[in-house]
């Protein structure tokens, strides 16, 4: 399999509300750590989903970190009428509106309702403060990422492109595949472990 | 990490684990480190693979960490405040609702067995200090959907709660040994409230059943 340009992606799919539904039930009766669960599921989507509202990468965490403290203090409230990630997608979106009113600036990006959060989240387009040197990077991850899949094992590939890129179920991949759907668990699992390690130095250079 | 464990969190990931066993995993992950950052790298390798062409941002390395330090200093959710705000009535109501049906089955119990406790005499007679509490008993009638109450040894009630009301109110209806009710002006203190057992009742013709924390009186029988 050589480059994969051009694919389609599952970007605005969630998966796992059951999952979600019993961590806020567990933050519910005061477990802490559960939320943490939370943010580490949700913090890359609701931070870009900020910073298409805001001027820096820093400007975007310091908004989500808000919109994450907000959504723990309404936890309270929520009774699962809507799926978490939408829930808290409104709350990220409705902190980033109020932090640009506070700054005295205009919502210059799409006012996006809050109700389009989840596919606004998906959207594609450019940020704010996108530089060349972020379009770079962004080029030479994709590239990386693109090198990463060449490399995986064909069963693993399968699986893991059916999953991020087809946005197929387990069950859809085993049936697919024609195997247990364990064995679909545990290639994925495998496929994303190998891709963080060879996307492993590439982040790093990022973060320094 | 075994091969069980990854099928576990993969499963988990998707909500396909359900019950006791979803809630297992969700203990791990917050108290197993490893298990943690598998549970974050598959969720950021997901993501990328996702929006790698979109040009968006990845969170920090720390950012987790951060707002978990912010958390820190907030109060503990206990509970969804929808139940806090409904506290207050459905307090009352369980209250009530427990006096009520304690009502409901003692005035069935006088029509069906109006002697229906000469069996306890002899219990009655031992002195009333070492029955700690109450408990609905089945097998005393030829008739399998008859049942009746009468003290029983050895249980020890919950400390708060419906049961303990319910039982202190059939404490208050029931006299050992005796008719179903306690004769006018009869103060009894059948209960070692020392051992978690039921509180002291009275009764006078004027005040009828009264306790010292008595919040909703069964009323004079």
């Amino acid at each position: 399999m050589g480059k994969i340009m051009g694919r389609s992606t599952a970007g605005g799919q969630e998966h796992g509300a059951p999952s979600d539904l019993l961590l806020v039930q567990r933050v519910q009766k005061g477990e802490k750590g559960a939320f943490d669960l939370l943010v580490r599921k949700y913090q890359h989507k609701v931070i870009s989903l900020v910073g298409r509202f805001v001027r820096t990468p820093e400007e975007a965490e310091d908004v989500a970190q808000e919109a994450f403290v907000k959504a723990y203090r309404a936890l309270a409230n929520f009774r699962g009428d809507s799926a978490f990630y939408t829930w808290l997608y409104r709350i990220a979106v409705n902190t980033a509106k109020n932090h640009l009113v506070a700054q005295g600036r205009q919502v210059s990006i799409v006012d996006a309702e809050t109700e389009d959060a989840e596919q606004f989240a998906s959207a594609d387009g450019l940020r704010e403060y996108d530089t060349p040197e972020g379009l770079l990077l962004s080029k030479e991850l994709a590239e990386h990422i693109d090198t990463a899949l060449a490399a995986l094992p064909e069963d693993l590939r399968t699986a893991v492109t059916l999953r991020e890129f087809e946005g197929l179920s387990y069950d859809e991949i085993a049936q697919v595949m024609e195997c247990p759907v364990g064995t679909v668990r545990s290639r994925i699992f495998r496929a994303r472990e190998s891709i963080a390690k060879v996307l492993a130095p590439l982040l790093e250079q990022e973060k320094s | 990490m075994n091969d069980e464990t990854q099928k576990e969190l993969m499963a988990f990931m998707e909500g396909e684990l359900t019950g006791l066993r979803a809630n297992r995993l969700a203990m791990r992950l917050q108290s197993e480190r490893g298990l943690r950052e598998a549970w974050e790298s598959q969720y950021r390798v997901s993501f990328l693979l996702q929006n790698d062409r979109n040009g968006v941002q990845l969170a920090s390395a720390d950012f987790a960490d951060r707002v978990a330090w912010a958390i820190m200093s907030e109060p503990s959710i206990l509970a969804p405040q929808t139940g806090r705000r409904r506290g207050v009535s459905w307090s009352f109501w369980m209250k009530a609702g427990s006096v009520a049906a304690v009502l409901v089955v003692s005035v069935t119990l006088v029509g069906v067995f109006p002697n229906n406790i000469a069996s306890d005499q002899s219990v009655a007679r031992g002195g009333s200090g070492h029955y700690a509490t109450t408990a609905m008993l089945r097998g005393f009638s030829s008739r399998s959907d008859e049942f009746h109450l009468r003290p029983v040894a050895g249980f020890t009630p919950r400390s708060s709660g419906a049961d303990v009301l319910i039982q202190r109110d059939i404490q208050r209806l029931w006299v050992p040994g005796g008719g179903n009710y306690l004769a006018p002006s009869q103060i009894f203190t059948a209960y070692d409230s020392g051992q978690a057992g039921l509180e002291s009742a009275g009764y006078t013709p004027a005040a009828g059943i009264s306790a010292a924390s008595m919040a909703f009186p069964a009323g004079n029988p």
